[in-house]
């Protein structure tokens, strides 16, 4: 396994700014996408004011399989290379993508009370959602109770190509079984007067798709150099005093 | 509840968790590169 260099945190994080500045940008995209959105949409026919919800919820949903598919793919390359960066983002990504799916079935469980009649329902979009939630929390759970860094890695880059198997149904479940759950929706098959205030919303959650992946991921790195400097400071004990 | 009562609860819960995941975020980063700059002057110390 390629390890992490401490050396490489030694000094000022060298994208620290383009970050911070990413991370403005996606927020203040998301709250023009919410103006917009309020300002623009007129209520819809049988739902009203509610389908602003599906700003929220759709864009949400999506990042999180997005997430969910860098898991996958950051997966098989550690297994085809074994080097920890793979290891790394494959984790970032998963806990990125257990909050954003987990914030998905919130916003579904609001969005359902008023439209369905219940805040949870049996759907088998629904239940395939909470399962791929309860894969990933797995996979985060496996991560923390193992100890060996390979072991941990190997274990959890199978579980994390494996549990994407469950992605795909998720997506596909509003067609293979009878649901209430509205079929698969984008900004062409929406009504226009929505569309453009879905597509911001798109953009804006796709910045933060990115500013979140990207952060944890350098938090895991550093924390992965401070876990080898203390490793290494125990080893050369009395040497170096913090 | 209104129909704004389920949109305004909806738009909280999302902002809530993204903010309070950002934080979070930034309080590991924060940490983790705390801890690395404490091993780097424990070195100093020593030379």
């Amino acid at each position: 396994m390629t390890p992490v260099s401490s050396s490489e945190f030694s000094g000022p994080t060298r994208f620290a700014r383009a970050w911070t500045v990413l991370g403005w940008l996606a927020f203040a995209a998301l709250i023009g996408a919410h103006i917009v959105g309020f300002a623009i949409s007129r209520p819809d026919r049988d739902m009203g004011h509610l389908q602003k919800i599906m700003y929220l919820h759709f864009p949400v949903a999506l990042t999180a399989f997005g997430s969910f598919a860098v898991v996958f793919v950051a997966s098989g390359l550690y297994l085809l290379r074994r080097a920890e960066h793979y290891d790394l983002l494959a984790a970032s990504a998963a806990e990125v993508g257990v909050v954003l799916t987990a914030l998905t079935l919130s916003l579904g469980s609001i969005w359902a009370r008023p439209t369905w009649g219940v805040w949870w329902t049996w759907d088998p979009r629904v239940t395939t959602t909470a399962i791929m939630l309860l894969v990933y929390v797995g996979y985060l759970a496996l991560r923390a109770f193992t100890e060996d860094p390979e072991q941990r890695a190997r274990w959890s880059a199978a579980v994390g190509m494996l549990g994407f198997l469950n992605v795909p149904v998720v997506y596909m479940s509003v067609r293979w079984w009878r649901s209430i759950h509205q079929v698969q929706s984008s900004p062409s098959t929406v009504a226009p007067a929505y569309a453009l205030s879905l597509r911001l919303h798109f953009i804006a959650f796709l910045l933060i798709f990115v500013y979140f992946i990207g952060r944890r991921y350098h938090a895991a790195r550093l924390e992965r150099a401070a876990t080898a400097a203390v490793e290494e400071a125990a080893l050369t004990e009395g040497e170096v005093h913090v | 509840m209104s129909e704004w009562g389920f949109v305004m609860a909806a738009y909280a819960v999302a902002w809530t968790v993204l903010g309070g995941y950002a934080l979070y975020v930034r309080a590991r980063i924060r940490r983790a590169r705390a801890m690395l700059e404490g091993m780097g002057e424990g070195r100093e110390v020593v030379r």
